[in-house]
């Protein structure tokens, strides 16, 4: 293999799949990015075996081939090289020479016939979601995921796709998030379910653009890939039952509370709370008091070795006052993610699920669970 | 104080032949008969509890079934027992022990250890005090005491055994090897059957032998205990007496029945496990705890035991949240080779009541709310009216299984600490 490129061509390539690098010891190769040179292009990948990104850059091929280099030494030395034009050879042993100004480097590499190969998946749905949008959804629902290992669906995002719509949901039973996305192109006409690892999510999130550019979506039987412009990323599916997430989302009727408050006000306020609710014992959650009555609401946490700290917040409250115990935590991380100037929280009692969303509009809704203290 | 190990104060008390002495007081026309108070043996808990010294001249002993006993003894009068009278007469005791010092350990109903070392300078030395107490246990009371006086609690309790009923054993650093050492190991506490065996196997069969044997042989035989019963046989104990009132940490409750008759299937089964957990929840809501995990243990009719144990979802003192997992617990390891005879439900890996906890999305916490404040509802009930006033409707399927009350039946006081 050899192949002219810049730096710039070669760092970026670099950049997207490297997240898929392998860091555990297993499968020496897995360490390792994969640099195909083909019909003008570079091709990179990386893969761990959860996940897989490929991406490629136009370059003057000069040979076609392919090597195999270890991931982290070959990032960042790809970093420190010069501004400039970089050659990449492939030697007898797997290794590569890269030549740059009047320099040249050697780097050895691993057997590329030992590399996976990118998994094959079936036709696409017809259509695409927009890559900004799609983004943002990952964002705001993957906080919910749960890293407990021994739950995995709850470490996936459930995505279902079933007309114009798409839908992400996470939870780790303590809150649940999910933001509801626009489909564009044809209707979908059978739902399609399918728990997606939310790691692999949140990297997606990382490359994916910040612009309406179309995002496609190949399901296949284990797997899925996602197809963005240059880059295309394939993650394992999870196996398993996404519980029924409609069933444990209350009525809108339920409600009796219905809070309306700036959400910088509110965040800063529980940033503060927050601090002085820090409980080193691992059971106890992080405490924080709502209560809510006339226009105020009253912020309380107390931690008895560092202090307490008591706040107001003008609000809009309709329905019924309330009082309500809140893992600081979740609440901070509804405030962080939900991107609206003011929120409605809209409560039930103090034992049952609440939500918070923007004002304007219904598409993004986290649904937090109280903390029982009696 | 718990200063120089050597001067310590420690007295044993134990009431002699507790069960049968208190029934024997309270029908005098007893006193002279051969008297054992056993359990119900139609409920299948017929064996001897406790004989009084008529019955013991026969040669019966705690533990036996009740034919056996009348084999060798036809005229045996048999008592039922009644567990809250004698509950009655160990509070009466131990207000005597609270006139001499505060630091009173109860082991078990009938016993207890009392550390005087600083009681002296008023009352007089260990002797005189125990003197004293057995006397007033005497008038008091109209029972027997025995006690045991030393310098640490192992002596102490050996002591209180060597002389009965009504006497005072002394054990001090100059006479134990006299009155210890020939004393069978098994005596020792904590040497139970399987240690008794494996002593025996290297020829261990006195205290005296044991305190013999090299500390280090001992260690590598029984690990750590190796240490400390090789320190026990040589007077080394200096474990103190707990403050009165500073009960061990209840660390689980459990209740358990050997049933009226074997049960033969999972509805059987089931009766005698919401029985149980019924129980078990109130004891827990007593004491303000709530449990992570439910162990059951499981005998069958050949007297074969297994134990199991699981977590709960969420913390709880709900009945039939712990009945649910205990059948859980139950259908997954019982494959019904055999009829089940006893069964025991356990809770245990406590935290406080009052402990918040994050709701979960897929536990109804309102509704848990709502059957904590009916438990505690019928708690009151039971509490002022008795314990059948109010009965799960399951309860009526099979009378004969379900007549029984095990928070007051079928609770040993007080609980006996674990060490």
């Amino acid at each position: 293999m050899e192949v002219n490129c810049n730096k710039e061509d070669l760092l970026y390539g670099v950049q997207i799949v490297n997240r898929a690098v392998s860091n555990k010891n297993t499968l020496p190769v897995l360490g390792g990015i994969l640099l195909e040179a083909k019909n003008n292009s570079l091709i990179f990948r990386a893969t761990d075996l959860e996940f897989a990104i490929e991406c490629f850059v136009n370059v003057d091929v000069v040979e076609e081939g392919t090597v195999v280099l270890p991931g982290r030494y070959f990032t960042e030395m790809v970093k420190r090289l010069p501004t400039g034009l970089i050659s990449i050879k492939s030697n007898n042993n797997f290794g590569a020479e890269i030549k740059y100004e009047q320099s040249e480097l050697n780097i050895n590499g691993f057997d590329p016939e030992e590399f996976p190969s990118f998994p094959e998946t079936g036709a696409g749905f017809p259509g695409s979601i927009d890559q900004d949008l799609f983004k943002d959804m990952i964002r705001q629902v993957s906080v919910a995921a749960s890293s407990d290992e021994t739950r995995p669906v709850f470490t996936g995002i459930l995505m279902e796709l079933l007309g114009t719509d798409v839908i992400l949901v996470a939870t780790d039973t303590h809150r649940l998030t999910l933001h509801r996305g626009i489909w564009k192109g044809d209707l979908i006409e059978e739902k399609s379910t399918m728990i997606i690892p939310a790691k692999t999510m949140v990297e997606i999130a990382r490359i994916i653009s910040d612009e309406p550019e179309p995002l496609f979506i190949m399901p296949g039987k284990n797997q899925i890939h996602f197809k963005a412009g240059n880059i295309s990323v394939i993650s394992r599916l999870i196996d398993g039952q996404y519980p029924n997430y409609r069933y444990v989302i209350p009525e809108k009727d339920n409600f009796k509370t219905k809070i309306r408050v700036r959400t910088k006000k509110l965040l800063e306020t529980t940033e503060r709370a927050a601090l002085l609710a820090r409980d080193d014992t691992k059971e106890k959650a992080n405490l924080i008091r709502l209560k809510a009555e006339q226009e105020q609401l009253i912020i309380n946490s107390n931690s008895p070795e560092i202090g307490k700290i008591y706040e107001e917040i003008n609000i809009h409250l309709e329905g019924e006052p309330i009082e309500i115990v809140f893992n600081s935590k979740y609440l901070l991380d509804a405030l962080k993610v939900v991107d609206a100037e003011d929120i409605y929280i809209e409560l039930i009692s103090a034992l049952s699920p609440g939500i918070i969303r923007n004002v304007e509009s219904e598409e993004y809704i986290y649904l937090i669970l109280p903390v029982r203290t009696v | 104080m718990r200063g120089d190990s050597l001067h310590r104060v420690i007295l044993h008390a134990d009431l002699n032949n507790f069960y049968a002495s208190v029934e024997c007081l309270h029908r005098p026309a007893l006193r002279n008969l051969p008297v054992a108070v056993c359990g119900d043996p139609n409920l299948r808990h017929g064996i001897v509890l406790a004989k009084n010294y008529p019955a013991k001249k026969f040669g019966i002993k705690t533990g036996e079934v009740i034919w056996h006993a009348r084999q060798r003894c036809p005229d045996l009068v048999v008592v039922p027992p009644d567990y809250s009278l004698y509950l009655r007469f160990s509070r009466l005791a131990r207000k005597i022990y609270l006139d001499y010092t505060d630091q009173i350990e109860p082991f078990g109903i009938d016993e207890a250890w009392l550390d005087v070392t600083n009681s002296s300078s008023l009352y007089g030395n260990g002797e005189k005090i125990a003197d004293e107490i057995r006397a007033r246990i005497k008038y008091e009371l109209g029972i027997t005491a025995s006690v045991g006086v030393s310098y640490n609690k192992i002596f102490a309790k050996l002591g209180s055994d060597m002389k009965k009923p009504d006497a005072t054993t002394i054990i001090s650093p100059n006479n134990f090897r006299d009155l210890v050492w020939p004393l069978p190991v098994s005596d020792l506490l904590y040497v139970g059957r399987a240690t008794e065996q494996k002593f025996r196997r290297y020829g261990i069969k006195t205290i005296g032998d044991l305190a013999g044997a090299s500390q280090y042989f001992l260690h590598f035989i029984l690990g750590k205990w190796g240490d400390i019963l090789w320190s026990f046989a040589h007077g080394q104990d200096t474990t103190p007496v707990a403050p009165f009132g500073e009960e061990g940490i209840i660390k689980s409750i459990g209740n358990s029945t050997t049933t009226p008759r074997d049960l033969e299937n999972n509805n059987d089964v089931k009766l005698v496990i919401y029985l149980l957990s019924e129980s078990v929840a109130a004891r827990m809501r007593e004491h303000g705890f709530k449990c992570r995990t439910v162990q059951i243990h499981v005998r069958n009719c050949d007297l074969a035991v297994f134990e199991r144990q699981g977590k709960v979802a969420t913390p709880t003192h709900i009945s039939s949240e712990i009945a649910l997992r205990a059948m859980e617990l139950f259908h997954a390891n019982y494959r019904w080779e055999k009829p089940v005879r006893s069964i025991g439900v356990r809770g245990t890996d406590f935290v406080t009541e009052g402990t918040p906890v994050q709701v979960s999305l897929f536990i109804n916490e309102a509704e848990r709310k709502q059957k904590e404040d009916l438990e505690h509802t019928v708690d009151g009930l039971r509490q002022r009216f008795g314990h059948f006033i109010i009965q799960r409707g399951i309860m009526l399927k099979d009378r004969k299984l379900t007549d029984l009350n095990p928070k007051e039946e079928h609770v040993i006081h007080p609980e006996t600490r674990r060490c």
